[in-house]
């Protein structure tokens, strides 16, 4: 998928002027990243639905607050990370009262056993890449310019991502 | 593996990624030809990697069904365009037929000698201050008509109402429009964006030229509608009728002394299109009616939630009726219920008549009655039931001792507290008044004004229930002693269900089974009255024990009726119902997915909305096993003891197989000494460090200097941890370090500015009267100071706290200048909740509001030192 930002742009003003169909384009557009970068930080699929929708449905009421210059594509991810780094602190604060209590146990089930949970496992900065890595046709410059890092540096983290992940999965299996 | 081949191996990941250079390809795949260690771990990343694309191929294959799911709920899926081709061009009929209702009053009327001129009604209408008209259109004979609101003002002044838009404009240019459902500003309508153009052609007053000419597009000027006398039946109303076109006509009555319009309809032959307008002339509206931020002030109020209020805000009714809640609030208030009637049961159950019983919130809702009552002996009473009668208002409550049946003290005095009853558990109930009483009717038994409810059993279920929470544990023991068996009324239903509830409570499965046995006949025999979820802990029970069989009989017996409530013919209710049951027995129960499918007839697997109960259910089958091998070890580890001492502080007792021990919904004590913890550990000495991080035994958060000196990060300690508890996470880290040799120093680092928050001692509020400086209002949630989370059970200082400081701390390690916030304020969890709310610190503007907020609140206060940085260095014991 590649992010076409001038057709983006054509599309808003179509909005701004008449049409409010014309968003449902845009959501065509872009829903599927906003949802890998949801994905990618939060883990969870079902979360990632949540704030992915909570995303589009903000950028929908908010798109007159769109800058002309501004690319849709890097507002929306914009709003969707900020949703989601929101929401990491929310969820942050109910397992932290939790662990009040049981420390131990909440500990040990944080470790868990298919790969969908060793991909939670892995620090945010480099499961988000992971996962847009595999959302992005596994092409690390469009990821690059996504997260608006350097190449070398979506490799890296890539690379340090799937090692990580390499030693979850295989700690696992040792059990 | 030698130090060649973690070259090596730092390279195959980027291999496997695609992302190596085909220069370093050929090389590599020389070296993965030759050695078997780094051709294997290639293998395993290969393996991983389909793995992984198999993943998130798996979860795009949704992203169709998860887009439109985007779509519905941004609306504006298919029924837009629907709504588009319904009512625009209509609307241009509509405008057209407004505009003839001014060219009709030409007409002659053989009831009346006299004329109505055009130039009289022009006059007319400019006359006019205001004047507001409603629109019904349907498509066709059975189509549902769809209503449009419009209300015009003299300067050019226009609000509509369309749908759940509310639409301001000014001189024809659209001000504003707000989205009443999704309680934003939105992009309005299309069809009112045309209106308001369309109606600017009057400029700053009424003209019904230039709505004639506006209206219809410049089509319908020529038309001039003829008196249809045969459709005249009084001399007040003046009737005319146009031909449209072959299949439309319009007839208008008009007022005949007033020369005012006051109904249209236009009517489509052919399939039964209808167009009808009513229109009324009042007194203007006050100037705030026409004002969209007087409108959107009312709109932000997130406590009110009723749509009339905010549809119709500031419409005032020139003949003084209340056109929303808050208009009758407005004017009634609330009220305390007038006591009719006051009685004590010779048991000690306390009831009380009241008429004028109801009160009406401003909000729309409704209460009824007395929500709580106190005596002259300090005790407590809950009320255990009550019911309310329309015709007449009255209400009864019924109070019981919190002690009842064991408190035979009767009062000389009883409180009874009016409040308003809110849904929100975070906002205090408002206290409308109390009545004292000291005369009542005494052993008087409970008037059966509603129809039952009024046995001493039925109370005694009632207050069972409100028992169940544990700490009434012993009140509940107690009191069930006086409740008579299930046998021994086998046809109360109540009774039977409290015993249901009471024995899955207890988890006497065996006995849930009977009783449900008993009880489902009775549900079935009048449904109507019974909710599909009374089987819940029949079902559950079935599923626990392994009667997979009989559980999905009962399903399907249940699954068979419809009239049980939620219906099957109500599909969301009806199918949340059945996702709720089986999530229930994916959980409770940890059946495997084929017994859950089996259980409801259809393959759980197979649907979407079943997603979460096949998560659940895979988790549960995971967790029993691993339950199972943690209650195993547990056991073991009680044995050890038995033959020896406990240590003073910690122990680590290594695993024969090596494999960790998971205490998942059962305690990690040591059996017969529960004052010891274990901790299973199977992890490398690089985790022991991360997991410190994790859990900020290394404070302050993101600044973690760490250095880690000639120490073999890769070691693995297999090994569970028995310590006693209060042992904290760095004294427990710096034990399972020690057997390795290794030793955990923390050195000072650099200075650099902190700030330290300390509290003044002050006492702290009730946690529900404290909330974020500013409320969410679906506008500026990012902003400083605006509620982020609010919760029923409020927050503790440490969590607010916690919050400011990720916020404020945030990048801390790259900006030396930039101040690292301490908590010293000594509050913590223990103390409880102090908001109900916390709030977005961004920045130094959120940090100066903050500080305010802190110091306002809870008397926190922050000042500025400078303090020297830890830096915590892993290395080799020196000893």
């Amino acid at each position: 998928l590649r992010l076409d930002e001038t057709k983006g742009g054509n599309l808003i003003s179509a909005y701004k002027q008449t049409s409010i169909a014309a968003y449902g384009i845009l959501v065509k557009e872009h829903y599927r990243t906003v949802f890998a970068l949801c994905m990618g930080m939060l883990g969870n699929v079902h979360d990632a639905e949540d704030i992915a929708q909570e995303a589009m449905l903000k950028g929908f009421q908010n798109i007159d607050k769109l800058d002309k210059n501004e690319l849709f594509g890097a507002w929306i991810m914009k709003i969707a990370k900020n949703l989601c780094i929101d929401f990491i602190r929310r969820r942050k604060k109910t397992n932290e009262i939790a662990s009040e209590q049981k420390m131990e146990s909440n500990t040990v089930t944080n470790e868990n056993h298919d790969l969908q949970q060793a991909i939670k496992k892995l620090p945010q900065e480099l499961r988000l890449p992971l996962t847009m890595y595999y959302f992005e046709q596994k092409n690390a410059k469009i990821i690059a310019s996504k997260l608006e890092i350097s190449h070398s540096g979506a490799c890296q983290r890539i690379r340090d991502a799937r090692k990580m992940l390499h030693e979850i999965l295989t700690e696992r299996d040792e059990k | 593996m030698n130090s060649e081949c973690q070259k090596y191996k730092e390279i195959i990941a980027d291999y496997i990624s695609g992302i190596l250079p085909d220069s370093e390809v050929k090389i590599l795949q020389q070296h993965l030809n030759e050695c078997k260690d780094c051709s294997e771990y290639a293998s395993a990343l290969e393996k991983e990697d389909k793995q992984l694309s198999s993943l998130f191929a798996a979860i795009d294959s949704d992203m169709k069904t998860r887009e439109q799911k985007v779509l519905e709920s941004i609306n504006f899926p298919e029924q837009k365009e629907k709504s588009s081709r319904t009512i625009f061009q209509p609307f241009i009929k509509l405008a057209a037929a407004a505009a003839i209702v001014i060219v009709v009053l030409f007409g002659l009327n053989k009831f009346g000698n006299s004329s109505i001129a055009w130039a009289d009604v022009v006059e007319k209408f400019q006359s006019v201050e205001f004047f507001s008209a409603v629109f019904y259109e349907k498509d066709d004979a059975l189509a549902q008509p769809e209503q449009i609101e419009l209300w015009m003002g003299q300067g050019g002044n226009v609000r509509m109402r369309m749908g759940p838009q509310v639409i301001f404009g000014q001189s024809g240019n659209l001000t504003k429009a707000f989205d009443i459902s999704k309680r934003s500003q939105a992009e309005p309508d299309p069809r009112a964006k045309r209106m308001l153009e369309m109606l600017a052609g009057m400029g700053g007053q009424f003209s019904l030229d230039t709505l004639l000419k506006t209206v219809s597009g410049g089509k319908l000027t020529n038309v001039t509608p003829l008196v249809n006398s045969d459709a005249i039946i009084s001399e007040d109303l003046v009737v005319f009728d146009s031909k449209l076109n072959d299949i439309q006509w319009m007839r208008i009555w008009a007022l005949r002394e007033s020369k005012l319009p006051v109904h249209l309809r236009i009517w489509g032959s052919r399939d039964g299109y209808c167009l009808e307008a009513f229109i009324t002339y009042s007194n203007k509206q006050p100037a705030e009616f026409f004002d969209p931020n007087a409108f959107e002030q009312v709109f932000r109020q997130q406590q009110d939630n009723n749509k009339s209020n905010i549809a119709y805000a500031f419409l005032t009714d020139p003949g003084g009726e209340d056109i929303t809640p808050k208009d009758m609030f407005n004017k009634s208030g609330y009220h305390i219920p007038i006591i009719k009637q006051a009685g004590i049961t010779k048991e000690g159950a306390i009831w009380i008549l009241a008429g004028q019983s109801r009160n009406r919130m401003p909000n729309g809702n409704e209460f009824y009655g007395f929500s709580q009552m106190t005596d002259n002996l300090d005790r407590t009473y809950i009320d255990v039931g009550g019911a309310w009668r329309l015709g007449d208002d009255t209400s009864l409550n019924i109070f019981l001792p919190i002690d009842f049946p064991f408190d035979n003290r009767r009062p000389s005095k009883i409180t009874l507290f009016c409040e308003v009853k809110e849904y929100n558990p975070n906002i205090k109930p408002e206290l409308v008044g109390t009545i004292d009483l000291t005369q009542w009717d005494v052993n008087a038994p409970c008037p059966a004004l509603f129809g039952g409810f009024t046995s001493v059993l039925s109370w005694k279920i009632s207050l069972a229930y409100k028992f169940f929470a544990d700490e009434y544990s012993e009140k509940l023991s107690r009191l069930v002693e006086t409740i008579p068996a299930w046998r021994e009324q086998p046809d109360n239903k109540n009774l039977l269900q409290l015993w249901i509830r009471l024995s899955y409570r207890e988890k006497d499965y065996a006995q849930v089974i009977n009783i449900g046995q008993v009880f489902v006949p009775l549900l079935l025999k009048n449904p109507r009255e019974s909710s599909r979820y009374a089987i819940e802990e029949y079902l559950l029970s079935l599923a626990i024990t392994g009667k997979i069989d009989e559980a999905a009989k009962l399903f399907k017996q249940i699954d068979e009726i419809d009239v049980l409530s939620p219906r099957k013919s109500e599909k969301e209710p009806y199918e949340q119902f059945k996702r709720l049951m089986v999530e229930f027995m994916a959980e409770k129960a940890e059946l495997e997915l084929e017994q859950l499918s089996k259980i409801v007839g259809f393959n759980i697997n197979q649907k979407e909305e079943y997603r979460n109960a096949v998560e659940r259910a895979k988790n549960a089958v995971v967790n029993r096993k691993l339950r199972e091998a943690a209650e195993k070890r547990r056991q073991e580890i009680a044995d050890y003891y038995k033959n020896h001492p406990l240590p003073e502080k910690m122990e680590l007792i290594e695993r024969s197989d090596k494999k960790k021990i998971y205490f998942m919904n059962i305690p990690n004590t040591v059996p017969d000494h529960e004052d010891y913890k274990i901790q299973s550990i199977k992890k490398k000495v690089k985790f022991f460090v991360s997991d410190l991080i994790n859990f900020n035994n290394i404070q302050p958060y993101d600044l973690v200097p760490m250095r880690v000196e000639d120490v073999n990060e890769e070691q693995e300690l297999n090994a569970d941890l028995i310590y006693k508890e209060g042992t904290s996470r760095l004294e427990k880290t710096e034990f399972a370090l020690n057997h390795f040799g290794i030793e955990l120093v923390i050195e000072d680092g650099p200075s650099r500015k902190v700030l330290v928050a300390k509290y003044n001692g002050q006492s702290l509020k009730d946690f529900k009267d404290v909330t974020a400086p500013i409320p969410y209002d679906g506008q500026n949630q990012l902003k400083a100071g605006v509620m982020s989370t609010g919760t029923s059970r409020g927050f503790t200082l440490v969590e607010i706290f916690d919050d400011l400081a990720r916020q404020q701390n945030k990048g801390i390690e790259k900006d030396g200048d930039k101040l690292v916030i301490f908590n010293e304020t000594g509050i913590s969890f223990e103390d409880g909740s102090v908001s109900s709310e916390t709030a977005f610190w961004p920045d130094k503007e959120g940090l100066e509001l903050a500080k305010k907020w802190f110091n306002e609140e809870f008397g926190v206060t922050f000042t500025e030192e400078t303090r020297p940085m830890k830096t915590y260095v892993i290395k080799k014991r020196t000893e």
